[in-house]
């Protein structure tokens, strides 16, 4: 992979992880206004759409990326290991600063819920009863669910996505006989 | 290193500007308000004018800083144990400008936020004001985006060097023989 490559790889993951964000920002608006409605069939259909171009910028971005870069790229030389993880990490950090900024208050609120969550659930199997807590609309297990996924993003991103850049590495450095 | 001292000057000066549109914006959509509003929305154009203001004033300073005192600002951000380094210079810089533009954007957005929460304190003593508390996680999420907004604008050190170590414990990992099989099955 050249360095031109790279950085276009770089620049389609970046966009495809704000997409991403983008996507389960539409599904916070599921059921909003009634579960089967048509707006929020038409917040899932963009949900669903967003996210279909968020994993093909993320996971399937060959074709776009060698389109981007065109065959006159002369600089031929492949960069280094430490090049490519660098810069997707460098990437990901970025974004998932970005992604989690967001997100501190839904944390704060997560923490505060751990917290209090053992009490409540020991109520519930002694006194065999449902906390109200649980007794919630469609729309807003949609929102937690998409805030709790965005945050679980966020802290996946900035620790450096280590699972998400092994595997784009074994896609551009194949197993060489050098290595066997 | 002139090449990366100027790559940070370009990526930091349009950072900034792009955050003085964005607070540019507000005000002229407040400012209106401010002489012909009714009480609550002249309380928006005043916390608009106010963000606008503090916001200015950080960047200023910041751009102040990248512009006259080039030296002091890069040297930050490229540092002093990666000026002579081999073949990964470059990583910390990187690790550390991203800081840095994370850290301008997280300042940017805590400010204004503060600046409305404050303002809405300051409605309070309006009798004709419904006031509205904002919830305590709201604001605690703010003053805590504030503290890292600092924190990633003095280049994070502590985060930075984590992630360095990080990075090349990675690629050693990659390189050795067990590494191959995860690669074959394309975990």
């Amino acid at each position: 992979m050249s360095r031109m490559h790279l950085i276009a790889k770089l620049a389609l993951t970046a966009l495809g992880l704000l997409v991403l964000v983008e996507s389960l920002r539409y599904l916070r608006f599921v059921g909003a206004v009634g579960p089967a409605s048509v707006p929020s069939l038409c917040s899932l259909g963009v949900f669903l759409l967003l996210s279909v171009l968020a994993s093909r910028l993320l996971f399937w971005s060959e074709a776009w990326v060698n389109r981007m870069v065109g065959t006159g790229d002369e600089d031929v030389r492949p960069v280094s290991r430490v090049s490519v993880v660098g810069g997707f990490r460098v990437v990901l950090l970025f974004c998932g600063l970005l992604v989690l900024a967001g997100r501190i208050e839904i944390l704060i609120r997560a923490a505060a819920f751990v917290t209090v969550a053992p009490r409540i659930i020991v109520n519930m199997i002694v006194y065999k009863y449902i906390d109200e807590v649980f007794y919630m609309p469609v729309s807003s297990w949609a929102r937690l669910i998409a805030d709790l996924s965005g945050a679980a993003l966020g802290i996946y991103l900035v620790l450096g996505a280590p699972r998400f850049v092994r595997w784009q590495m074994s896609k551009f450095y194949a197993p060489t006989p050098a290595y066997k | 290193m002139n090449d990366l001292r100027k790559l940070a000057r370009i990526i930091l000066v349009g950072l900034g500007i792009y955050v003085l549109v964005k607070y540019g914006i507000g005000l002229f959509a407040g400012l209106p308000y401010l002489f012909y509003g009714e009480s609550p929305l002249r309380g928006f154009a005043v916390v608009q004018v106010v963000s606008f203001v503090l916001v200015t004033v950080c960047l200023s300073l910041a751009i102040y800083a990248l512009v006259w005192k080039a030296d002091f600002w890069s040297a930050k951000i490229v540092g002093a144990d990666e000026r002579d380094g081999p073949d990964i210079w470059w990583l910390p810089f990187a690790f550390r400008l991203a800081s840095v533009c994370a850290g301008i954007l997280y300042l940017s957005w805590a400010i204004s936020a503060l600046v409305s929460i404050i303002g809405s304190y300051i409605q309070m003593m309006d009798p004709g004001f419904v006031f509205r508390p904002l919830p305590w996680h709201n604001v605690v999420g703010w003053v805590i985006q504030l503290g890292l907004g600092i924190y990633l604008l003095c280049g994070a050190p502590h985060f930075v060097r984590w992630q360095v170590k990080k990075t090349l414990e990675h690629c050693k990992r990659l390189e050795e023989p067990d590494s191959i099989s995860d690669q074959e099955a394309g975990v």
